[in-house]
Parts: C-alpha cells; sequence; structure tokens
C-alpha cells in the first residue's frame, strides 16, 4: 500500500489538491484501510498543531529608499561642483581680460604679469644663482655648526652637573645607611643582653629552687624509711617475744609429762 | 487583478525602482523573515538571511526572466542563503540594515523597529511562546530537505508546483519529503506531548 504514488496521494488529499474522481477514489480506499486512515488522521493531527504557531510580526526596513535617495543627493552635488568650478574659471578668464593678466612660458621660464608687458632684461645668470646658494649654504652652515657648538658644550655641562649631584646624593645616602646601621646594631646588642642576662638568672633562680625542692624530697624519703625500718625493728622484737614465750611454754608442757 | 498588479510592480523593480523596489520588500519582508526563522529558530539568524536575500534581490532581479514566477525564484534565494549558512555552521556577520540607515540624533536605533507591539493578551503570547519554543526543537530534527518543505507548504501556503520550481525537484519528491517530514513530526510531537487535544485545552 505505502508506494510513493499513494504518499503523494495522500499529501494531495491532505491539502485539497486531489481532482474529484482521485478524491472519491481515495476516500474509498481509506473507507477500506484502517491502517491508512489511522495514518492520515495522526497527519492531519500533526497538521492541526503546527498550524497553530502563527507568525511573528515584523516591519520591513525602509532600505532601497535611502538606498536610492543617497544616491540622487550624491549625484545632485557632483553637478553643483561642476558648475561652481565652471564658473570659478569664467570669472578668472574675465578677470584676466579686464586686468590685462599675461602668462608667459619660455625657455622653461614661467612668468605672470598683469597690465604690463613680460620683459626679460632683469635676468640673473646661472653663475650669480649658484653664488648666491653657496653664500646662503655656507652662512647656514656656520650657523648650525655654531649652534651645534653651544648645544654640545651646554650638554657636557649639564652632564657634569648631574655626575656631581648624583655623586653626592650617593654619597649622603650611603653615609646615612651606615649610621643607621651602627644605631640598629647597638640597639640589638644592648637589648640582646638585656634579654640574656635576664634568661640567666631566671634559669639559676629556677635551678636553686629544684635543688632545694629535690632535697626536701630526698630527706623525706630518708625520714620514712628510717620509720619504717623502726617500725619492723619492733614487729621483730614483739616477734622475737612471742617465739620465746612459745618457746617457753614448750618445755614446761614437756616437764609436765 | 492582484496578481497582475504584483507583476507590474515586478517589472517596475526591473527597471530599477526605488518605490517599486521598496514596495516588494515592505510586501515580502514579513514572509521571509518568518521562513528563515522557522528554518534556524533564531531571530538573529532570520534577520540577517532575510536582509541577505533582499540585498540578493535588489542584484539579480533583472536576471528573473517571467515575472509570475517571483514568488518561487524568491524562495529560492532565502533557501539557498539558509542553506550556505546553515553550512557555515557558525556565525558570519552580514552588513545590517541599520549600518545603511541615517541615525538618529541621540545614535540610538534607527528610524524603524523590527518587531510590531503584539496585540494578543499576554497569556496568548506565553502560549504562543511555549509552542513556538516546542515546535522549534521538533522542526530542527527534521532533515533540512524535510524542513523546506515542511515550512513552505504548511506556513508560507506554496503550492507544491511552487515548491518543485523553488527547490528544483519534481513535484513528487516534495510530496515525498513532506510525507516523510509528517511522519517524523508526529513521532517528535508525541514525544513531547503536545496533542491537539492539549492545545485546545490550554486555549
Amino acid at each position: 500500500m505505502k508506494t510513493e504514488d499513494w504518499k503523494a496521494k495522500m499529501m494531495d488529499y491532505l491539502y485539497d489538491e486531489l481532482n474529484p474522481d482521485e478524491r472519491k477514489a481515495f476516500e474509498n480506499e481509506l473507507a477500506l484501510n484502517p491502517e491508512l486512515k489511522q495514518e492520515l488522521e495522526g497527519f492531519e493531527n500533526a497538521q492541526h498543531t503546527i498550524q497553530k504557531w502563527e507568525d511573528k510580526k515584523v516591519s520591513a526596513p525602509p532600505f532601497f529608499n535611502v538606498y536610492k535617495n543617497k544616491e540622487k543627493h550624491h549625484s545632485q552635488s557632483s553637478f553643483k561642483w561642476f558648475i561652481s568650478i565652471a564658473a570659478s574659471i569664467l570669472i578668472l578668464l574675465l578677470a584676466a581680460r579686464f586686468t590685462g593678466l599675461e602668462i608667459n612660458n619660455h625657455n622653461g621660464e614661467f612668468r605672470i604679469a598683469i597690465g604690463q608687458q613680460i620683459s626679460t632684461a632683469n635676468k640673473i645668470d646661472e653663475d650669480q644663482i649658484q653664488l648666491m646658494v653657496n653664500s646662503a649654504l655656507s652662512t647656514y652652515e656656520e650657523k648650525l655648526d655654531a649652534k651645534r657648538q653651544e648645544d654640545k658644550q651646554e650638554l657636557e655641562n649639564y652632564l657634569t652637573k648631574q655626575s656631581m649631584e648624583n655623586k653626592q646624593f650617593i654619597n649622603n645616602y650611603l653615609t646615612g645607611m651606615q649610621e643607621s646601621n651602627v644605631k640598629i646594631m647597638q640597639a640589638y646588642w644592648k637589648e640582646s643582653n638585656q634579654q640574656q642576662q635576664i634568661y640567666t638568672e631566671t634559669l639559676l633562680t629556677n635551678f636553686a629552687e629544684y635543688i632545694d625542692e629535690q632535697r626536701k624530697e630526698d630527706m623525706n624519703y630518708l625520714f620514712a624509711k628510717m620509720e619504717l625500718m623502726e617500725s619492723d625493728k619492733d614487729l621483730f622484737k614483739i616477734e622475737t617475744g612471742q617465739m620465746i614465750n612459745s618457746l617457753a611454754n614448750n618445755q614446761k608442757e614437756e616437764k609436765a609429762y | 487583478m492582484y496578481a497582475v498588479q504584483n507583476e507590474d510592480l515586478i517589472s517596475q523593480a526591473q527597471t530599477g525602482d526605488s518605490f517599486a523596489q521598496g514596495e516588494l520588500v515592505r510586501q515580502w519582508y514579513p514572509r521571509i523573515y518568518n521562513f528563515a526563522y522557522k528554518y534556524f529558530g533564531k531571530a538573529d539568524l532570520a534577520q540577517e538571511a532575510a536582509q541577505q536575500t533582499f540585498i540578493a534581490m535588489h542584484h539579480k532581479i533583472n536576471q528573473l526572466n517571467d515575472c509570475s514566477k517571483f514568488k518561487s525564484w524568491i524562495y529560492t534565494i532565502v533557501t539557498n542563503i539558509c542553506r550556505q549558512e546553515s553550512r557555515k555552521g557558525k556565525r558570519h556577520r552580514w552588513l545590517s540594515f541599520d549600518q545603511l540607515l541615517p541615525q538618529n540624533d541621540d545614535g540610538n536605533s534607527p528610524d524603524w523597529e523590527v518587531s510590531i507591539p503584539n496585540e494578543n493578551n499576554p497569556e496568548q503570547t506565553y502560549l504562543q511562546g511555549e509552542l513556538g519554543d516546542i515546535l522549534t526543537k521538533c522542526l530542527q530534527q527534521l532533515s533540512k530537505d524535510q524542513r523546506e518543505v515542511l515550512i513552505m507548504k504548511e506556513y508560507e501556503g506554496l503550492k507544491f508546483r511552487e515548491i518543485a520550481e523553488a527547490l528544483s525537484v519534481s513535484e513528487n519528491t516534495v510530496k515525498s519529503r513532506l510525507y516523510y517530514a509528517f511522519s517524523h513530526m508526529r513521532k517528535l510531537l508525541a514525544k513531547e506531548n503536545i496533542t491537539e487535544k492539549s492545545l485546545r485545552y490550554e486555549n
């Protein structure tokens, strides 16, 4: 049943795109085939669920109008520039006509004259120009040398002064540091001696107390021992007395028999 | 009558008439945006794909020989752009309309807004959001071929012939892809516990 043709027909039926005859044939098949009917119902349910999802409401950006307007504006601007340049050239030509402007370009010389003829009489030759250039250059070099010497001297002075100041600063710093170290060491030794003295005194006191305590304990021990010995001696005496009495009694009894 | 007017508009746009081109953008932007949105499931990608589609339309509209095929032609463009972007698999920054538009005095957003405020009640908006999330998830699990056909048929309302023209395949192939798309969607919706009845209850 599930041929590609029937799948296509089912899709056509789902979207109502079958002609009446095809539709009738498909409905007959549906009546005979419960499996097909069940599948179609499943598809219809899925379709209804999917259709519940609405489109997002969005608006289009005004892109093309803006894009075109920019071009138009640009072309208008270009035209305005062209007209402005043309008008400027026209004004310059009219001004030249009324002021008698003369422009001459001859043998590499470009000359502009207003209201009079261009004359080439007052001309400076090449050697004179060279001389002027050389003179200007040498003057400039002299000035440069002088300035360089002055700067060098100034720099040396500055470096010497800085070096002296640095040395002085380092010396002061070292001296200060030595003095500070000496003071710190002295304070340290003083404090250390005091601490050691206190420690030794405390130690000796504690030792004397310990010895005293130990002697007391030894004496107590000796007394206790001596008492014990005396007690033993008394007991021995009593026992000896009892034994003598016992022996004496025994002897009396033997004699009586 | 409408179709004739629309074809006139396309012919005018082909002559470089900026108003006609702007009108085409205005008419088609929501459709193309929503196609891309359902394809990707992401608003920013959809916006960029829609923009890229209309830039391509602006450049290539002269190549359209038959104005009556504008619909399938523009869906061919947006489908190709969506496929291209999907293949890249990463974000690629296109030229934004914002960069072409004059800025406001305060230098913030441009003069137009993408979203139009939703006029529905908040509950309806919330339910639409939830359903949208689930359907986006399901659509993303379909193959690209099935997804394209399903969106074009179900949401864009294209005829099978128009889809076949847009995708350069036969009508039977379109129907076959749609059959498998529905078959797959039915299972995915069941997995998400979404049925017509549950939706009716929620609404």
